[in-house]
């Protein structure tokens, strides 16, 4: 992870925004974590989740939407 | 090097300072207590730093880094028990800890991390049943 996919990521995230949807990134490794506030990239407006199925579990929550165990 | 206990209670991941710590120890703890979040899922992390009496700019910052490191990983922060002198020293330093969420003592820091669970779970729009 360097300042370039970081950036890149927080593109991406700006674009989805503007056709009305919402990004998480997800799977932030601790690693990963470190690297980004070491670099100084503001991930304030993103939202990140250390797991997929935390950033699913959001998205399922903003759509109403909930998994069940038959 | 001194390895930090990390206590898992509930939700929350708690850490004390019983000493001043050195430089390596601080960086330790920041990758134990990010490996930590990852491995059980915490949304809190509670640091208490009432032991210590002295802290230098280093200190200052690692504890702004965790708080980002962790809100990354989606967990709070709340810094509690920082004595009146450690308080002047940061301010002192020009360390002002925005964006950091400190209460007074362990009690209030726990009560602080419930009401910032609380405020993102109702932005978010997630509720229990998802989890």
């Amino acid at each position: 992870m360097d300042t370039l996919v970081a950036t890149h990521l927080l593109k991406t995230a700006a674009a989805v925004r503007l056709l009305g949807a919402e990004a998480v990134i997800t799977g932030i490794r601790p690693e990963v974590a470190q690297t980004i506030v070491h670099l100084g990239v503001d991930l304030g407006d993103v939202i990140t989740r250390a797991t997929m199925a935390e950033g699913l579990s959001y998205g399922f929550g903003k759509l109403g939407i909930k998994a069940v165990q038959e | 090097m001194q390895k930090i206990p990390i206590i898992k209670i509930g939700e929350n991941l708690i850490v004390s300072l019983q000493f001043d710590i050195d430089d390596s120890s601080a960086v330790g703890l920041q990758g134990d207590l990010l490996l930590m979040i990852q491995k059980t899922g915490a949304t809190g992390v509670l640091v208490e730093l009432s032991a210590l009496d002295m802290v230098d700019s280093f200190m200052g910052r690692m504890l702004s880094d965790i708080t980002r490191m962790s809100a990354t990983m989606n967990a709070n922060t709340v810094i509690v028990g920082i004595q009146p002198s450690v308080a002047i020293t940061l301010v002192e330093l020009g360390l002002r800890l925005e964006g950091v969420h400190t209460a007074l003592n362990v009690e209030a820091g726990i009560a602080l991390l419930e009401k910032l669970r609380t405020a993102k779970a109702g932005s978010g729009h997630e509720t229990d049943s998802d989890k």
